[in-house]
This record gives structure tokens, C-alpha cells and sequence, in this order.
């Protein structure tokens, strides 16, 4: 049980020549379970493994549990770490495995039994104690990786990626059963991953990165709602983001914005952020499922109805994600309809008003009212 | 498919079957029925039953007293082979700078004969040993630890290289792992390290082991002269040139019934160690 911060810290590699994170700064909570996420090379597992101590930090300072941990070899860190390739001894039966790191803290026998089989009931792995690494399927070894970090009780675990290497439907199930093993241990997780519906679905906070960077640190349904910039609109959610190219207008008092022979009156609360940007370009964010079949009769203040040819429509049971192009960009919506959507069919689509999203063009930050 | 393939199998196989049959087969069949005659050529041989074998242990000297070194020398070199190879080769696995130009150095050895080997390092032994006014063949013990030291520099190189390839095969999360559970140095080396690279050790076991066995070239270059550091090739080869007179064809006998035995028990220990250490091997 420990919160974790960095403090300005930098890492780069090849004695300075490749700058992997120029300037990271966070706290982590007591038993938060945090998700860093962001696409390949962003960062985010050397982040993980200079928590763990496996990487030094080039600059600033890192701590544990409020101690700093700059220099502290990884096995005083308290902390235990599952790796994406499980990283199992695979000369070591699933037991041994688990019982390695007590034995190596000189744990009485009875004591280390006891764990590893509490540990191996809860994971579910009692029946394969036995067996070798080699004999186990993925989603197993994936728990063994799992058991071997808990028997430990660690302060902070950590996961690099750990269900990646699955399939589909196991990734799902090992989805929630960290998510339970999380609420259970009442440990702080730190846990990394380039997918974002993993994000999503487990972290209480997640640190969204590029470059090195930290985009936006906040709570999934801030991030979803409220994202800082184009990246994380773009990141989160899926299908992406639809990002349009639109001209800020005033008229008779009331702010517009002009898209593609469009005008869509924008909601009050909004409309005060993009005063400054009238008659200027910004960029107007929409999600897919923010866009519905437009049916007669609805409210057309409340957003704006645009028509669009299907280039591709994919039906994904409950709905049907249609592309087509808007203002020179390719745009998705989810719709729910009856009606069967084929390529080159001619839609009346609803953007939402109140759910679209407004970024600077040059900065990519979000325009909101301050 | 593999009906057509059928067909030519006797095409294919035939030439080399043929070629091992002329070269392995014939004088392996030939050298045993040998074994049971008196022979001054192949084709003059005289039928004697096992008064070859007897004759081992009741006229010649020196089957048994070579017999004893042969084991002692593999003993020797195996451990110090493989423990100074093993070594080397972690030593040469860290990032450290110029490990590939030490590597080549290491190996270079390995690429020398066995006979110019021997005969560079006789001169230099002797040289040394020519302060003190006696040669390798002075005393047994100078020329057994001379052959165990030319057998390390010529082997370690080519061992070191497998226990490299062993080791660069050990994914580097699970030294990582083993870190975060806090091993310590020695703890990783015996605990992961060595267990992973089993198979590199039963290679490297193996190939010392039969090597040193089997060794002639450089024992012939080194020391050949002396009487009482003949390993089991060696003594075997001597007992065939170099007696003369009347019962040339009684040592031709004998000697290649010890050629026989030479063969029962190099192919005995390769047996028993591949048995015994392929178990450990790690199975993933």
C-alpha cells in the first residue's frame, strides 16, 4: 500500500542521444489503480520500469510510499511486476514459481504452503501447482505471473501489458478478474497498456501519453467527456473521434459554426468558449455514437442534420458504424437503425450539439468556458 | 506427394548408404573381426578367439595405467573446460566494451591443429622448463597438467561460444523477474542462470567429454616420447608401431582389441550422458 510520484523525472537512453521522456511529473493515490496508456514508444512501459527500478531515471526524483527510491535496487522497492511475456521460470513448477521470492526472504515452509495456496485458490491455479510453465496455456501462465506477484504483498504492483498476449475473449475474462483481484488486495496497481478499453474499463484514474508526455491525467469519464486536446479525443474512445474543420460565426447574437454547407447553432454553455474564435477555423470534435439517424420531427436546434453518402457501412449487431466524408475528413457514426445500410446510400444524419467537442487548430487544446 | 517421394528414396539414399557402408561399416565389422585374430595385414589374420583381450591384461603394461589417466585427464578437463568457458562466456555476455573482439580472441585457438597446437606449446613448455634443466617428459605429472592446460586453451574458446548462444537465449524478463524477487548474484546464477542454459551444458559436457577421451593429436605432439603419459588413443596407437620383431602380428591383435574396447566405452559414456543430463534440460 503505497501512493508513487515522480518529480520532474527524465530518462533517456544512449548516453543522452535518445530522450525517451523529457519532463514527467504524477501522483498516484494509495490503492489507486491507475492505467497508463498511449500508443507504442510513448514512454509508458519504461515509466513502469523505472517505478520498478529495472531503469534509472536520468533526472528528477521518484518516490514510494513519500521515501525516495532514486538508486534502491528493485528487490527493496516492494513492489512486484507482471510482465507481458509472464516471464514464469520455466524450469520452476507453477510452486516454485510462486514460492520463489518467499523462500528468497527466508519464509518459514508452513508459512510460504499456506500463501501460495491461498493465492492459488484465489487465482484458480490450485490444480496446476505441479505442473512446469511449458504445460500451461496462455491465460494460465498469464495467472501464475499474476499469483507469483501477489503472494509477495507487495505495496504496488505492477503490470506491463500482461493480456496482450491473449485472445480476445480471455483478455476480457483476465479483464476483470485484475479488476477483482485490485478490490480485493487493496494494493495500488500500476498498469500499462496501448489499449484503451482496458484503460477504460479497469483504471480509477488513467495517465493518458505521448511522446513522453503526459496528455491528461484524470478519471475515465473525464477523459471520455472531457478530453484536454485532439490526441486524447482522439486516443480515447472507439471508434475514434471525428474531427471537422469549421468556421466560427456570429449571427443575431447567437454563435454558429459553419462545416460543409452546414450551420449548427452551438449550445449557450459552449458557445461562450468560442467567442474568441469567431470568424476563425477550429476544429469540431463529434463521436461516432454522437451522430444518429436523424428522424422527422426531432429538434434541429439542439444540433445539426447533415446528409451524407455511405462509402462503407459495417453492421456490428446492435449497430452499424457508417463512414462517409464530411468537409474533406472521413467520419464515422454508430447508428441504431432497423433499416439495412449499404455502401452509396444517401443518409439524414444528427449531430448532437450538446455532445460535440471544440479544439484550436494550432494548439489542439480543448476551447472550453474558463 | 509422398508416394513420389518413395519412389526416388533409393536414389537418394543409396550413394550415401554406399559411401558410409565403403568407409564406416566395412572397417567397423573388419577392425572387430581383427580384434579376435593375429594379423600382420588385413588379409593375413589368424584366428585366436579372445587371446587378444587376455593378452591386455597379461602382456601389455600400459592398457590399464593409461587407461587410469585417460579418466583422470577427462575428469580434469571436463570441470575446467566448462567452469572456465562457462565464465568466460558470462564474463562476455555483459555489456561491457570489446566483448566481440575478445570472443574472436577466445575462439582462435579452437581453429590451430591439434599436432601444431601440440608442438607450439611443447616448444614453450620445454623452454620454460629449460631453466630448470629438465623437459615436459621429466616427470608424468608436468606432462599430464601440460596436456590438461593445452586441452582448456584449445577447447574453452568453442565451449564459451555455445555457453554464449545459451545465455543471450535467456529473455531478459526473467532476469528482470528474478531481480524484482530479489535473488542475489549467486542465487540468479545457480537458480536461473545455469538451469537455463542446461542444454548448452549437456552440449558442451558431451563434446569435452568424448574430446578429451579421444584425445591423440596434441598428446602425440606434446608428449608423445614420454612413456607414462600415453592417453588411451595414444597407447593404442603405440601398441601397434612401435613394437617390431616376431610378434608384430600378436600386437597388432592386441592393439585392436583395445581399439575395440576404446569403442565400447567412448560409445557407453555418450550414452550414459546423454541420458543422464538430457533430463534437466529445460523444456519449454
Amino acid at each position: 500500500m503505497a501512493s508513487i510520484e515522480f518529480r520532474n523525472v527524465a530518462k533517456s537512453f544512449d548516453n543522452g542521444k535518445v530522450t525517451v521522456i523529457p519532463d514527467l511529473s504524477f501522483a498516484i493515490n494509495d490503492k489507486e489503480f491507475v492505467v497508463l496508456v498511449g500508443p507504442s514508444g510513448c514512454g509508458k512501459s519504461t515509466t513502469l520500469r523505472m517505478i520498478a527500478g529495472l531503469e534509472e531515471a536520468s533526472k528528477g526524483e521518484i518516490y514510494i510510499d513519500n521515501k525516495l527510491v532514486n538508486g534502491v535496487a528493485p528487490k527493496d522497492r516492494d513492489i512486484a511486476m507482471v510482465f507481458q511475456s509472464y516471464a514464469l521460470y520455466p524450469h520452476m513448477t507453477v510452486y516454485k514459481n510462486m514460492a520463489f521470492a518467499l523462500k528468497l526472504r527466508k519464509m518459514p515452509k508452513t508459512e510460504i504452503d499456506r500463501k501460495v495456496h491461498a493465492a492459488a485458490k484465489m487465482l484458480g491455479i490450485e490444480q496446476l501447482l505441479d505442473r512446469k510453465p511449458g504445460a500451461l496455456s496462455g491465460g494460465q501462465r498469464q495467472r501464475v505471473a499474476l499469483g507469483r506477484a501477489m503472494v509477495r504483498n507487495p505495496k504496488v504492483f505492477l503490470l506491463d501489458e500482461p493480456l496482450s498476449n491473449l485472445d480476445a475473449k480471455l483478455r476480457t475474462e483476465m479483464r476483470s478478474r485484475i479488476a477483482l483481484l485490485h478490490k480485493q488486495l487493496q494494493t495500488t496497481f500500476v498498469y500499462v497498456t496501448h489499449d484503451q478499453t482496458e484503460a477504460m474499463t479497469m483504471a480509477d484514474r488513467i495517465i493518458v501519453m505521448d511522446k513522453g508526455i503526459v496528455r491528461q491525467y484524470d478519471t475515465p469519464q473525464k477523459l471520455y467527456s472531457e478530453p484536454a486536446d485532439m490526441f486524447v479525443a482522439g486516443f480515447i474512445g472507439s471508434p475514434s473521434m471525428n474531427f471537422v474543420d469549421c468556421t466560427v460565426r456570429k449571427n443575431k447574437g447567437k454563435i454558429t459554426v459553419d462545416f460543409a454547407g452546414n450551420s449548427m447553432c452551438v449550445p449557450e454553455q459552449k458557445a461562450k468558449a468560442l467567442v474568441p474564435y469567431v470568424d476563425r477555423t477550429v476544429v469540431m470534435g463529434v463521436r461516432p455514437e454522437n451522430i444518429s439517424a436523424f428522424a422527422d420531427g426531432q429538434n434541429e436546434c439542439e444540433g445539426c442534420v447533415i446528409t451524407a453518402e455511405t462509402e462503407i457501412a459495417e453492421n456490428t449487431g446492435g449497430e452499424v458504424n457508417v463512414y462517409f466524408n464530411l468537409a474533406d475528413s472521413r467520419c464515422v457514426a454508430c447508428i441504431r437503425t432497423e433499416q439495412k445500410v449499404s455502401s452509396g446510400d444517401v443518409l439524414k444524419l444528427f449531430i448532437d450539439g450538446n455532445a460535440v467537442h471544440f479544439f484550436d487548430k494550432e494548439t489542439t487544446g480543448a476551447i472550453s468556458a474558463v | 506427394m509422398q508416394k513420389s517421394l518413395k519412389k526416388y528414396f533409393p536414389v537418394f539414399v543409396l550413394p550415401v548408404l554406399a559411401a558410409f557402408a565403403v568407409s564406416f561399416i566395412v572397417p567397423f565389422v573388419t577392425g572387430v573381426y581383427l580384434s579376435f585374430t593375429h594379423f600382420k595385414t588385413v588379409d593375413s589374420s589368424e584366428w585366436v578367439g579372445l587371446a587378444n583381450y587376455i593378452g591386455i591384461i597379461t602382456e601389455d603394461e600400459t592398457f590399464l595405467p593409461s587407461l587410469a589417466l585417460t579418466l583422470r585427464f577427462t575428469i580434469v578437463s571436463i570441470v575446467t573446460v566448462n567452469v572456465l568457458a562457462f565464465a568466460l562466456a558470462l564474463l562476455l555476455t555483459r555489456k561491457l566494451k570489446g566483448t566481440n573482439f575478445f570472443r574472436t580472441v577466445f575462439f582462435m585457438p579452437n581453429l590451430i591443429g591439434g599436432i601444431v597446437l601440440g608442438h607450439i606449446w611443447s616448444l614453450i613448455i620445454n623452454g620454460v622448463l629449460g631453466f630448470f634443466g629438465v623437459d615436459i617428459t621429466y616427470d608424468p605429472n608436468y606432462g599430464f597438467w601440460g596436456l590438461v592446460f593445452v586441452m582448456n586453451w584449445q577447447m574453452i574458446g568453442y565451449m564459451m561460444i555455445i555457453y554464449i548462444a545459451g545465455l543471450q537465449n535467456i529473455p531478459d524478463h526473467i532476469n528482470e523477474a528474478a531481480a524484482i524477487d530479489g535473488a542475489s548474484p549467486a542465487r540468479k546464477l545457480f537458480g536461473i542462470t545455469i538451469p537455463m542454459v542446461m542444454p548448452s551444458v549437456t552440449i558442451c559436457t558431451f563434446l569435452t567429454l568424448t574430446n578429451s577421451f579421444k584425445l591423440f593429436d596434441q598428446n602425440l605432439a606434446l608428449n608423445g616420447k614420454a612413456a607414462d603419459t600415453s592417453l588411451l588413443a595414444l597407447d593404442i596407437y603405440k601398441t601397434f608401431y612401435d613394437h617390431t620383431g616376431l610378434r608384430l602380428a600378436e600386437w597388432h591383435g592386441i592393439g585392436q582389441a583395445k581399439a575395440v574396447i576404446f569403442f565400447l566405452l567412448v560409445a557407453a559414456i555418450a550414452f550414459i550422458q546423454l541420458r543422464a543430463t538430457g533430463g534437466r534440460e529445460v523444456e519449454n
